[in-house]
């Protein structure tokens, strides 16, 4: 039977998965005026437990009207191609599951949005699992919509373990 | 010059493949060979096939010692915890007990379920999105 009690890692604050190359030296560069968003959760959770999320999202000077968090489960399937010029890896994800935890509409002009959420994760589901290529990863996505436009995003890793015995 | 051949037969209890995570696993090893093999090993393997790759690995490999010419050798293995069995969109994890005959590799496999209420998780399955 699923139990809901969490006894898990204590919440802390995540750190965000990298933007990739250029992006990450313009984010650099843009950090003042840039969004940024914070996430305070435990790093890792039992599949049949409760995962609670509090979360920050600083709008920067863009004017947001909508902001969502969510509990996404990912496959990634990767390819290595050997060349002279090196191995290139390309990468293909799935959301297999998703779970909304929290959604916002920030008043015009507001500066920053906060909020909580919490879910239970029902199995059947699949745990993290990190093969040489292949991989199950799950992430807290924030996802900042001016309208119907998205305008930021950012993913914070988590780690989801199989059921407790 | 032909390699001499060997029959291989893995057997599992009451013939039952699917198990919950941590179950213990029985059957019987069998082999025929003209000559006795150097060695005789389980391997207990679970493969994760992506779109395009495939990541292999050996969970446990369990040496069956000092094995004769032909054999009928029972055993019993503890399952580990995870991971799951699983089948999605780019992505299928599935579990091997392989029975080897060293040196030259020859083999035979059953393939085995490993997930909670011993069913194979569908990713697919859209009741899964909430």
């Amino acid at each position: 039977m699923a139990s809901t009690v969490s006894a898990g890692p204590a919440p802390r604050s995540l750190k965000a998965k990298s933007p990739p190359g250029l992006m990450a030296r313009v984010w650099s560069l843009l950090r003042r005026t840039a969004p940024r968003a914070e996430v305070i959760a435990p790093p890792e959770v039992h599949l049949g437990e409760r995962f609670d999320v509090e979360w920050r999202f600083d709008h920067g000077r863009r004017e947001v009207t909508n902001v969502s968090v969510t509990l996404v489960g990912l496959e990634v399937a990767r390819r290595r191609t050997s060349a002279r010029t090196g191995i290139t890896v390309v990468a293909e994800t799935n959301v297999f599951l998703s779970y909304e935890l929290d959604r916002r509409m920030p008043d015009r002009g507001a500066a920053r949005s906060t909020g909580r959420g919490s879910v239970l994760l029902t199995t059947p589901a699949v745990p993290t699992l990190a093969g040489k290529v292949n991989e199950i990863a799950w992430a807290i996505v924030v996802e900042a919509a001016f309208q119907a436009t998205a305008i930021w995003r950012a993913e914070f890793p988590v780690v989801v373990l199989s059921i407790r015995v | 010059m032909n390699a001499p051949v060997i029959a291989l037969e893995l057997q599992l209890e009451d013939a039952v493949a699917a198990f919950d995570p941590g179950a213990r696993v029985g059957g019987v090893a069998r082999w025929t060979a003209p000559v006795a093999p150097r060695g005789m090993e389980l391997r207990l393997l679970w493969t994760l096939q992506g779109k395009w790759e495939r990541d292999l690995r050996i969970a446990e490999t369990i040496a069956l010692p000092d094995p004769q010419a032909s054999e009928r050798r029972p055993f019993f293995l503890t399952l580990p915890r995870e991971p799951y069995t699983f089948r999605g969109t780019l992505l299928a994890l599935e579990w091997a007990l392989e029975l080897v005959a060293l040196p030259g590799e020859e083999k035979t496999s059953v393939p085995l379920v490993l997930a909670p209420g011993r069913r194979a998780i569908d990713l697919y399955h859209r009741d899964l999105r909430k």
